[in-house]
């Protein structure tokens, strides 16, 4: 069953097409990892599914339903988001920091501090931050901080999880780290997952669905394996690439040089 | 593991009994500032006499000092500093910049504007003093808010459209001081900001902001919280940001509005107060208001206080004493942080 579905999406920002009449499906349950080089339209394609940006055309649908119908409540429901750049105020604590994930489920004349509390406790477990719940966010490491912002996106119980580069300032183990919480959530909690990956084996590695895009546009969709091709890396990302197999069977792509169309496209632009 | 537990909970038990310590500091602080301003002045009265004042509605002399002067005196500063401080530490996070304050959103030079010209064109009508400078004060406050607007607002477009407005009606203030330089008096202390004469027809002019906007602004806390973690975030927990930014200001600017309406250009409070109780209490709203309320309530009373009677029989503006105690207490503060 595809759980969020995208029809013809057009999104543009100051005059310019950021995303050009794509289509999408994301089955339920799965992790979609969207790889693509700078500026092809990653990021627009998060903030447009989360409904942080209004499409030009083109619609999304979140369970078979227009997302513009949703409430601001109800969809931070069923969607939780991490974004890219995250600050928070310097001596907010970690469990401070995921209470806020309660947010939707509260009302100034309504709150439900046990059901709260036992959901905060739950989020803060799965991410393993229980021992340091009570310490500044800013006195923690890179890692743990993106764990935190994690934690908070549990909180609000979203049946959908975007994370866009979720591990770009993080050093190769809490790279890891990362990813694999992010799996074992997916297979545990059943929450489907939406990424912008950086590192493409990572992406390969850890996802189920791997789609390719190229200035605004899906280049390509479908299970790793078919999908990470020389040609793709040739036309997508300028490089030639050997395509190797790791223990698992997975494609694991090594870059060798730049493309001959890249360099081409490069002495033009000159 | 069984330690490890323990020291946990004693470390969130600290924190919250530090905040609760600092809250009843400046309880006690605003509460000493209102008993030191209905006891000191031109005669000294004692606690006895204040309360039998009080309670009796004063028929003899002293009574009449403490129930017309000092007391609606005292209760216009206490409601003053509390709406500024307010004000204040609400547009911080809604504006996301430290530097925010009720001048920024244009409040001070609206109501400044409009108050000179009362004061300096029409000086026998000075009754419509409080009324023009609160009008003068939401209409530039609106006017900030539609010059900012493209499609939504953005922070940095307030402040900077704050700074042209203000600029503008400041030139305006110049010329009429400049033009008018005879009547200049009048004008001075309202531009610094003052209690002198408040009495209660502005209680009551102030008191229904104080209570039904200040009300407003407890509820909005845990707003006020999540609005800080940034708009994509605050979208992303479901909260409409743009309305919750028009109306948090709208908030701000009837607190600010009716304190400046009643006391002039009192600067100073609704900056450095909501960043004092910040630097000791933290940013969690829920305590930060409560206690930026308190402090300015303690602040506007001591300083008051200070101002009749450090040189009596000369009385100085409020303003002066704040400014001239409270910003070398506030760099303390900052560097005690860092």
């Amino acid at each position: 069953m595809a759980i969020l579905s995208v029809n013809n999406l057009t999104i543009i920002i100051n005059n310019k097409r950021i995303i050009d009449k794509l289509s999408l499906n994301v089955e339920a349950g799965k992790i979609l990892s969207i790889i693509g080089p700078n500026g092809s339209g990653k990021s627009t394609l998060i903030k447009a599914l989360t409904r942080s940006l209004k499409p030009f055309a083109g619609q999304i649908e979140l369970f078979e339903q227009n997302i513009r119908s949703y409430s601001a409540n109800k969809l931070a429901r069923q969607i939780a988001v991490l974004h890219q750049k995250t600050q928070a105020p310097g001596d907010l604590s970690v469990r401070d920091l995921v209470a806020y994930g309660r947010f939707p489920y509260q009302y100034w004349w309504k709150e439900n501090h046990k059901e709260d509390t036992v959901i905060i406790d739950w989020a803060l477990a799965e991410t393993g931050l229980s021992l340091i719940a009570d310490r500044p966010v800013n006195t923690l490491s890179g890692g743990e901080q993106q764990r935190a912002w994690i934690a908070m996106a549990l909180a609000q119980q979203p049946r959908v999880l975007f994370l866009d580069e979720p591990t770009t300032f993080l050093d190769i183990a809490h790279q890891i780290e990362i990813l694999e919480l992010i799996t074992s959530l997916n297979k545990q909690e059943g929450i489907t997952v939406v990424m912008v990956v950086h590192d493409m084996n990572h992406a390969v590695r850890y996802s189920d669905i791997v789609a390719v895009m190229q200035r605004g546009k899906l280049y390509s969709i479908g299970q790793p394996k078919d999908i990470i091709t020389p040609a793709m890396l040739r036309d997508v990302f300028g490089v030639e690439a050997d395509i190797l197999q790791d223990k698992a069977g997975q494609p694991f792509c090594v870059p060798t040089k730049l493309s001959a169309n890249w360099i081409a496209g490069r002495e033009a632009a000159m | 593991m069984q330690s490890n537990r323990w020291s946990l909970n004693r470390n969130l038990y600290s924190r919250l009994f530090w905040r609760s310590g600092v809250l009843a500091f400046f309880m006690l602080l605003a509460f000493f500032g209102l008993v030191f301003s209905l006891v000191k002045g031109a005669v000294n009265i004692s606690p006895e006499d204040i309360v039998r004042a009080i309670c009796y509605n004063g028929g003899d002399p002293m009574g009449q000092i403490v129930w017309n002067i000092r007391l609606p005196r005292s209760i216009v500063g206490a409601l003053v500093g509390m709406n500024l401080a307010l004000s204040g530490a609400i547009l911080q996070a809604v504006m996301k910049n430290p530097l925010a304050d009720p001048h920024i959103i244009g409040v001070s030079s609206g109501a400044g504007l409009a108050g000179i010209i009362v004061l300096v064109l029409f000086p026998t009508m000075d009754y419509l003093l409080t009324p023009a400078a609160f009008i003068g004060a939401l209409i530039s406050a609106g006017i900030i808010y539609l010059l900012a607007w493209k499609g939504g607002i953005r922070p940095i477009r307030i402040i900077l459209a704050g700074v042209a407005v203000s600029a503008f009606l400041g030139s305006g203030i110049s010329s009429l001081l400049i033009l008018y330089s005879d009547r200049v008096h009048g004008a001075l202390v309202w531009m610094v900001g003052g209690l002198a004469a408040r009495s209660w027809p502005h209680v009551f002019t102030i008191l229904p902001y104080s209570i039904g906007a200040g009300l407003l602004a407890f509820l909005s806390a845990s707003y006020l919280n999540v609005l800080s973690l940034g708009d994509e975030v605050s979208r992303g927990l479901g909260l409409r940001v743009e309305l919750t930014r028009i109306v948090l200001t709208a908030i701000a600017v009837l607190l600010a509005a009716s304190a400046v309406s009643v006391v002039g250009l009192l600067g100073f409070v609704g900056l450095i107060v909501p960043h004092a109780a910040r630097l000791l209490i933290g940013s969690d709203y829920r305590f930060l208001l409560p206690a930026s309320a308190l402090l300015g309530i303690g602040v506007v009373t001591i300083s008051d206080t200070l101002a009749r009677i450090l040189f009596t029989p000369l009385e100085l503006p409020v303003g002066i004493i704040m400014a001239f105690v409270g910003a070398p207490f506030f760099l303390y503060l900052l560097r005690r942080e860092s």
